[in-house]
């Protein structure tokens, strides 16, 4: 399987750092902060045929509007759970506190995912598009 | 012709741009280096996982918004080697590998910044004879590619030592003042250390604790944690062995050895170089240690070429010096 | 119009930066606080009942001498400082001895820096005084015990030079001070001394008067030790979390003089830039119908910009949003939304962006 596709979903900040970081198979979504972020976005994208998703935010207390990215960290804890229960890794959900300085830490992550979606496979949606 | 020169692609010199170009004022920065970013490009960031305040990624957002803006011009590689002129009407000669070629501009922002201190140059801590002793900007850079070994044998390391003040009040190389910024910065990046290996066990050499901000007892309750040690020592120097030794007076006067897998020297900052000629080129003044005086208009200097500071207060000392710029160019109408 | 807030020495830096940029700075002091007069400076005492708007274009309601006048107001710069807390002992401060002269004095004196929030600069103001009253009087002893040494950077060299003439620095936390005895217990070595001072000077503890009222009158948020709260990292330096509200002074951050006066001149330029570049942000708006009035967006709103109106309905204050999109996505019942991410745009994007991918 190497037809993989992972969505960033990140904040207008860290567009430019996600996208020079100029990772294949990747989709960016960026949105204006984080705290816009809600559960049907990430459903959404799982939906659509993403195998898996990763939200970048900024690092805790860094967020220019303050709490955006603890908002993203309950809503993916929250879609964790439900993706648990309808049979979908949770695996496949992530979330990084990212630093514009510090690009590897996406990397990392990216490839940590790349490495569960090949061992997991394309997840197993009714109706996924793709 | 632009308005404003800005000499530096630092901290300083990036705010100063952007400061000038929300008012709508063409500049021009000038780096040597390939990459325009300066001293604060290669340091990580320190959150723990709460964000420190470590200022570290301010001048990358700062570059994201100079880059986006239509006002800044940036030439990279390119050394400033003469100035002439008055307030009003400056000539800078840039020489780059395609050759010389001059610049005129209204009025000029120096941030050369400062460098830090070459750890070779203090014999005692073996920087250039021994691998695992590291400078903190080499930890730094180990830091930012997410990978901390022991140089010598690529192991994870169990025990890392710091050693404040190299560079830095010592007159004998030269460095007489206090650097102002590594107390504060050396105990973030140890907390940082600590958060990506928490097994570590770290040992802090320090004279006083002036951290910047009222963090009066960071340290103090720092040094109650597990695995940390607050020692106030300058240690005389480091022996080379199987692993690095740290020869140290305590405070009891016993003399003691301790063997440690990494050394980190927390480097002082060191006056700009030839900074007397680009001064006196542009009728500026500089201390006799060469950090530039704030005096006269037309030509402003900001950021740690006026003397060692953090990456806020370079910042804002360009914030400052694009107001004073603008300031004198309406003047000029 | 530039609105600068406080009677101390970083309001006085920022509203002459602010004139040389060619603005008109409006100092307001409380009517209780002392202020030094600045000739080019209109200077009113009153205080703020509200400061609306957005940056470009505030409106600051002021009541001077029970008259409430208003102002228009392009940006503002919150510059107050912390002041020497008034100390129930009768001992000798370090900014006393900046009034008064004190250099005639002789025989042993000790100064004691070990107050629990000093000001930044109190060790180098320490340490220059010392070194004026040895040189005033060469045959004084001069003892300065402090846990630590603390003269940043260039001051460094002030601390040198102390040593060389002769001033004794001792390190110590366990000091015990009676009846014109002082017993001081080196910490590195442990060793105890005894000293009879002929005079002792202490350092003051500081505290921010009044910040809550101006927080209040900003909206912008506090610190638990009573500082205003700096803007995060990446609003950039001296910012609050609120657009076109600057902050410098020591009544926000830790400063030496030279520090104080870069703030306050970035500050400035900052207040001077926003003064000319309006803001529009997008603002949330509020579905009154489908409003349950449950207050979870008027809670965790670090604006403060929700609130319930006289309907009983929540309404968003256009000025204060920032467009963070928290409340759309937190409203329970759905009434929140957002030109440009509303719920069906942001489903869209995620279609888009994935649509692309698998091409």
């Amino acid at each position: 399987m190497n037809d993989c596709s992972i969505l960033i979903i990140c904040c207008e900040k860290m567009k430019e750092t996600v996208e020079r970081a100029s990772l294949e198979n990747s989709a960016v979504l960026a949105l204006p902060c984080l705290g816009r972020i809600d559960e049907a976005v990430i459903l959404r994208a799982f939906r659509k045929g993403a195998d898996a998703v990763i939200v970048a935010g900024c690092v805790e207390g860094n967020c220019k509007y303050n709490s955006g990215n603890y908002q993203a960290r309950r809503c993916v804890n929250e879609v964790r759970d439900i993706l648990e229960e309808i049979g979908i890794s949770g695996e496949r959900l992530e979330i990084l506190n990212l630093s514009p300085n510090q690009a590897v830490d996406l990397v990392n992550l990216f490839e940590n995912m790349k490495e569960v979606v090949l061992r997991l496979g394309h997840p197993d949606i009714l109706g996924a598009e793709r | 012709m632009y308005e404003v020169g800005i000499i530096g692609g630092g901290a300083a010199g990036l705010a100063a741009a952007l400061e000038l170009s929300r008012r709508r004022v063409s500049s021009v920065v000038i780096d040597s280096d390939k990459h325009i970013g300066g001293l604060s490009r290669d340091l990580c960031c320190k959150a723990n996982p709460v964000c420190q305040r470590c200022d570290a990624c301010s001048p990358v957002d700062i570059r994201r918004e100079v880059r986006k803006s239509p006002f800044v011009t940036l030439i990279s590689s390119s050394d400033v080697i003469d100035a002439s002129g008055g307030p009003g009407a400056y000539t800078l000669s840039l020489q780059s590998s395609s050759g010389i070629s001059e610049i005129e501009v209204k009025s000029v922002i120096v941030a050369i910044g400062s460098p830090t201190f070459d750890a070779a140059r203090d014999a005692r801590y073996r920087y250039s004879d021994c691998a695992d002793v590291l400078t903190s900007r080499d930890l730094e850079t180990m830091m930012i590619s997410g990978n901390i070994s022991v140089p010598s044998t690529g192991k994870t390391p169990q025990s890392l030592a710091v050693i404040q003040c190299v560079g830095s009040r010592d007159a004998k190389h030269g460095a007489p003042y206090c650097s102002k910024v590594c107390c504060k910065y050396s105990l973030k990046l140890v907390k940082r250390v600590r958060k990506e290996l928490p097994e570590i066990e770290v040992t802090f050499f320090y004279r006083d604790w002036r951290p910047s901000d009222r963090e009066y007892d960071k340290l103090a309750e720092y040094g109650k944690e597990k695995g940390v040690h607050v020692v106030r020592s300058r240690p005389a120097e480091v022996i080379i062995g199987s692993r690095p030794l740290v020869r140290y007076a305590t405070v009891e006067d016993e003399v003691r050895e301790d063997p440690f897998d990494i050394v980190v020297l927390a480097v002082g900052l060191q006056p700009p170089q030839n900074s007397q000629k680009l001064a006196s080129s542009l009728g500026m003044e500089c201390n006799q240690y060469g950090f530039f005086i704030k005096k006269g208009e037309g030509a402003y200097a900001a950021g740690c070429c006026t003397g060692p500071k953090d990456i806020r207060e370079s910042v804002e000392e360009g914030i400052a010096a694009a107001g004073k710029a603008a300031a004198f160019l309406e003047g000029l109408q | 119009m530039i609105l600068i807030v406080g009677g101390g020495k970083s309001s006085e830096i920022a509203a002459e930066e602010v004139i040389r940029q060619g603005a008109v700075p409006l100092r307001l002091v409380l009517p209780e606080e002392t202020f030094s007069f600045l000739p080019d400076v209109e200077t009113v005492k009153g205080r703020l009942l509200s400061f609306t708007g957005v940056q470009g274009n505030f409106q600051a309601e002021i009541e001077i001498d029970r008259e409430v006048k208003k102002f228009n107001v392009g940006a503002a710069v919150i510059a107050v400082d912390e002041t020497p807390k008034v100390s129930d002992t009768d001992c000798i401060t370090l900014s006393s001895i900046l009034e008064n002269n004190y250099l005639k004095c002789s025989g042993t004196i000790v100064i004691l820096l070990d107050a629990k929030k000093p000001s930044r600069a109190s060790h180098i103001v320490a340490v220059e005084k010392a070194i004026e009253i040895k040189d005033n009087n060469p045959d004084c002893r001069i003892y300065i015990i402090t846990p630590e040494v603390r003269t940043f950077g260039l001051d460094e060299l002030e601390y040198c030079k102390a040593q060389k003439k002769g001033i004794i620095f001792i390190r110590a936390e366990d000091i015990k001070h009676s009846s014109g005895k002082m017993k001081v217990t080196d910490s590195p070595s442990g060793k105890v001394l005894d000293i009879t001072p002929d005079l002792v000077i202490t350092d003051e503890e500081q505290e921010v008067k009044n910040a809550a009222l101006w927080a209040k009158a900003f909206s912008i948020n506090l610190y638990e030790d009573g500082h205003f709260r700096l803007g995060n990292v990446s609003r950039g330096p001296v910012t609050s979390m609120r657009n076109g509200v600057f902050l410098c002074g020591t009544a926000s951050r830790a400063l030496l003089p030279r520090e104080m006066d870069t703030s306050a001149r970035a500050a400035a330029t900052r207040a001077v830039t926003a003064s000319q570049t309006p803001l529009m942000l997008n603002s949330a708006e509020v579905d009154e119908e489908k409003c349950a009035s449950c207050m979870t967006c008027v809670r965790v709103c670090l604006f403060h910009a929700p609130s319930i109106n006289e309907k009983g309905k929540s309404e968003i204050c256009r000025d204060l949003c920032q467009s963070c999109g928290l409340c759309v996505n937190l409203c329970p019942a759905s009434a929140i939304s957002f030109k440009g991410v509303s719920r069906i745009e942001l489903r869209n994007a995620v279609d888009d962006v994935l649509r692309c991918l698998h091409e």
